[in-house]
């Protein structure tokens, strides 16, 4: 996977959730994030994709910082089943990518909702109030002052922010490679 | 509706895209959007306290799975639309509790309703898959205009009823909704410690 693709699947994957819905979950998301890929992957023989697409529109649902993995590991197995000589081998190779987007999802889920949800939201919460209350910002008062200032607005908030993000999208960027480089018998959660 | 108003049903329809529908990194929360909504309404002070009250509030609710969490952007619009509009700020975060509340319950029947739309687009897509890049344009178009039109209905009646219930509203009342107003950083910080404990046992 080149630099190029790799960030289009980092830029694709802010969109993961936008046809979220009760049904099928993140599936739109998952083939509109992959898209760029299957379209390179399938330059030569474009009559497959609607096959391929039909399987990526199954159940997928997971964590959106931590899908990369999901991305960069069901990837990887693409190629393998776009590799396929025979009926038996892509039966094969298909059953296993199945296996690693299921088993992969509930994983990366699993990890992201207790690291993201769990942990770093509250813990950078604290944060931003720990500034406030330290920078003199008491908002358990009432009568509040009119003119503070201009740091006052935006130093807590902007702190919770970046220290965030700087672990959202380092995992978000990170989790596509890691996720193509290992191999589907070592995929975190993977039946053996 | 002045045209303060108008534009923070904008910004707030579009913000509130960052809760689930694009982005999700976090200027949607509540210590981040308030602040920067009161720059518009021109009381930092109460978009600090309002941000940092939303936050504390929501704090043990996480988006998991199925589970939505009342959005901290309606409820820091709202509240900050209808204190712009002249009503007391308790009472106008009283109502954007309630609407953000409300805010949630709709989004969970729009998502419901969601399915035979998106059913027609898996269609579309099976057929010629690079229809997928139209069907997540369309999805955060909607969710912008749906946004932004109960956002609008939220602040429009929001900025005459709150302020008219101000006016009405007995002395007893009015205190009692202050100190309830009062107690929501204690219940929130009070929710946040079982956040910090350990997860196994």
């Amino acid at each position: 996977m080149n630099f190029k693709l790799h960030a289009t699947l980092f830029l694709r994957s802010f969109f993961l959730q936008t046809c979220w819905n009760y049904r099928k979950f993140q599936n739109i998301g998952l083939v509109f994030v992959m898209w760029p890929f299957l379209k390179k992957l399938y330059r030569q023989d474009p009559d497959a994709l609607p096959a391929v697409v039909e399987r990526y529109l199954q159940n997928f649902n997971t964590h959106p910082a931590t899908a990369s993995f999901c991305f960069g590991a069901l990837a990887k197995q693409e190629e393998e089943i776009a590799r396929v000589k025979t009926a038996e081998e892509l039966e094969e190779q298909t059953e296993q990518w199945e296996g690693i987007k299921r088993s992969l999802s509930i994983t990366t889920a699993s990890i992201g909702d207790r690291l993201f949800w769990g942990t770093l939201k509250p813990f950078t919460l604290l944060v931003a109030l720990f500034i406030w209350l330290v920078s003199g910002v008491n908002f358990f008062e009432l009568q509040l002052p009119k003119e503070p200032s201009f740091w006052y607005v935006f130093s807590a908030g902007a702190v919770a922010f970046i220290s965030f993000n700087a672990v959202a999208l380092f995992v978000k960027w990170k989790g596509i490679s890691m996720g193509y480089a290992i191999s589907a018998q070592r995929t975190p959660g993977y039946p053996i | 509706m002045t045209p303060t108003l108008f534009l923070l049903c904008v910004l707030a329809a579009f913000a509130e895209l960052d809760t689930t529908y694009a982005f999700q990194l976090t200027f949607s929360r509540g210590i981040i959007i308030a602040p920067l909504f009161s720059l518009l309404t021109g009381d930092v002070m109460a978009g600090i306290q309002v941000g940092v009250f939303t936050e504390l509030l929501f704090a043990d609710v996480n988006p998991l799975g199925g589970i939505l969490p009342p959005s901290a952007v309606v409820c820091s619009a709202v509240t900050l639309a209808v204190h712009y509009a002249g009503a007391a700020l308790y009472l106008a975060f009283l109502f954007g509790v309630i609407t953000a509340i409300l805010f949630a319950i709709a989004e969970k029947y729009r998502r419901r309703l969601r399915f035979r739309w998106l059913i027609y687009w898996e269609q579309k897509i099976i057929k010629k898959p690079r229809k997928v890049n139209r069907a997540v344009c369309v999805s955060l178009l909607a969710s912008v205009i749906i946004n932004f039109l109960l956002l609008f209905v939220a602040i429009f009646i929001g900025s005459y009823a709150v302020v008219w219930l101000g006016s009405v509203l007995p002395g007893q009342a009015q205190t009692a909704c202050k100190l309830a107003y009062l107690a929501v950083p204690w219940i929130g910080l009070a929710a946040l410690i079982p956040e910090f404990r350990l997860k196994t046992r």
